[in-house]
């Protein structure tokens, strides 16, 4: 589960960090990565918790 | 940084972001969003430095690079940029193009340069990043500092800079992040003022017991919310947030100098440290004495506001070096005797 949550949330972020200069660089419309940046944003912020902060999910006896 | 979350919160609710000269609240919807995001915030700092740590961390590189994305992707809407002469063009003639808002203030390269350090100057030259950085376990982390002044705001003013004027130059942070990044930008401004606004919070309420050592740390940090809250529903602060930024950061440098002084200075010149400690003494007459007169000569500066604080650290510097020299002479006696 970990491991799987960090390969989402890096692929997530990494989707992020490019979608903009494909932007720039005229290869997506502007729409196209509004789409995709906020797509990888909600799936950054559901999978980074789970591995950056383990804590919170861990079961109180 | 409430009342910056709250304007992307208003944008879901269709409410107006008060305009730059106003300094009472311009809606009843306004009132009620700034305090909805001032409860959020009092309770993050009310759960304490772990929670704030963990909700930080998670957000923060996800925050950095809606920054940077929204001001790239935006980058186009300007014009055509098939080379760097391009991109220089559009830099100077429709984003820095030198017009100024009717009403504010025309500012240099310099003042963003000196604002820049300026704003973080109460938590790395006043030392307020010590109630965070006193938890470090190796003396790389005080770095983070830099990360905060040099990305925080060299980089995040410098995207701002392509989103509000891609925004037609309207100065509602929601708005230009979600223009530039769409939900997500929204999201970001409200977590960024959170995220913001959070440590400071935290830091009020540790200040704050020092005086109330009987109240609970959580009592002390919902009064600070409270009044914080209270506050951030008048637009006049935060329109004004520059000014009151360069202010509090003057307020703290000469006790910034003080404490750097007496760590780092006193050992080499052979003076005693943390002497008004180890006296059990209630003031310390050289630092207030430093303070105070560091503070009128800063006020009487004839420069900007953001450049008063470097020639005024170093004469706190000085100032305190020389005071604690002649206290020193004066009271041998009772040092030795200690």
């Amino acid at each position: 589960m970990k491991i799987l949550s960090i390969i989402i949330s890096v692929i997530a972020l990494g989707i992020c960090a490019v979608t903009p200069f494909l932007t720039f660089l005229s290869y997506i419309s502007f729409e196209t990565y509004l789409l995709w940046f906020n797509v990888a944003s909600l799936f950054w912020i559901l999978s980074a918790p789970l591995w950056m902060v383990p804590e919170l999910f861990r079961l109180k006896r | 940084m409430i009342s910056v979350s709250a304007t992307a919160v208003g944008l879901a609710f269709n409410i107006p972001t008060p305009a730059l000269t106003d300094f009472l609240p311009n809606s009843v919807g306004w009132v009620v969003i700034t305090m909805f995001v001032g409860v959020i915030v009092t309770l993050i700092a009310i759960l304490g430095f772990e929670k704030l740590s963990q909700f930080s961390k998670v957000f923060i590189p996800w925050v950095f690079l809606v920054f940077i994305a929204g001001a790239i992707a935006l980058l186009p809407k300007f014009g055509h940029i098939g080379s760097f002469s391009d991109l220089w063009h559009i830099a100077t003639t429709k984003i820095w193009n030198g017009t100024v808002t009717p009403g504010q203030e025309k500012f240099s390269i310099w003042h963003i340069i000196f604002f820049a350090w300026f704003c973080n100057l109460a938590m790395h030259i006043d030392l307020s990043d010590m109630a965070t950085l006193r938890y470090a376990k190796k003396w790389t982390y005080g770095f983070y500092s830099a990360f905060g002044m040099f990305f925080g705001h060299f980089l995040a003013w410098i995207c701002s800079g392509v989103m509000v004027a891609a925004v037609a130059r309207e100065m509602n942070p929601g708005l230009m992040a979600y223009t530039a990044a769409g939900l997500a930008g929204a999201f970001a401004v409200v977590i960024a003022g959170i995220t913001t606004a959070n440590p400071t919070m935290y830091r009020v309420g540790l200040a704050i017991q020092t005086l109330t050592p009987n109240w609970k740390r959580w009592k002390v940090t919902l009064v600070a919310g409270i009044a914080t809250t209270i506050a951030a529903c008048f637009p006049g602060f935060f329109l004004r947030l520059l000014d009151f930024v360069a202010i509090y950061g003057l307020i703290l440098m000469p006790i910034g100098a003080v404490v750097f002084v007496e760590h780092w200075i006193f050992p080499l010149v052979k003076i005693p440290q943390y002497r008004i400690g180890k006296l059990e003494k209630l003031f310390n007459i050289p630092a207030l004495i430093t303070w105070f007169l560091t503070l009128f000569v800063c006020s009487i500066l004839p420069i900007h506001l953001f450049f008063r604080w470097l020639p005024g650290y170093l004469f706190a510097m000085v100032l305190y070096l020389i005071l604690t020299y002649i206290e020193l002479k004066l009271k041998k006696e009772e040092i030795s005797n200690k």
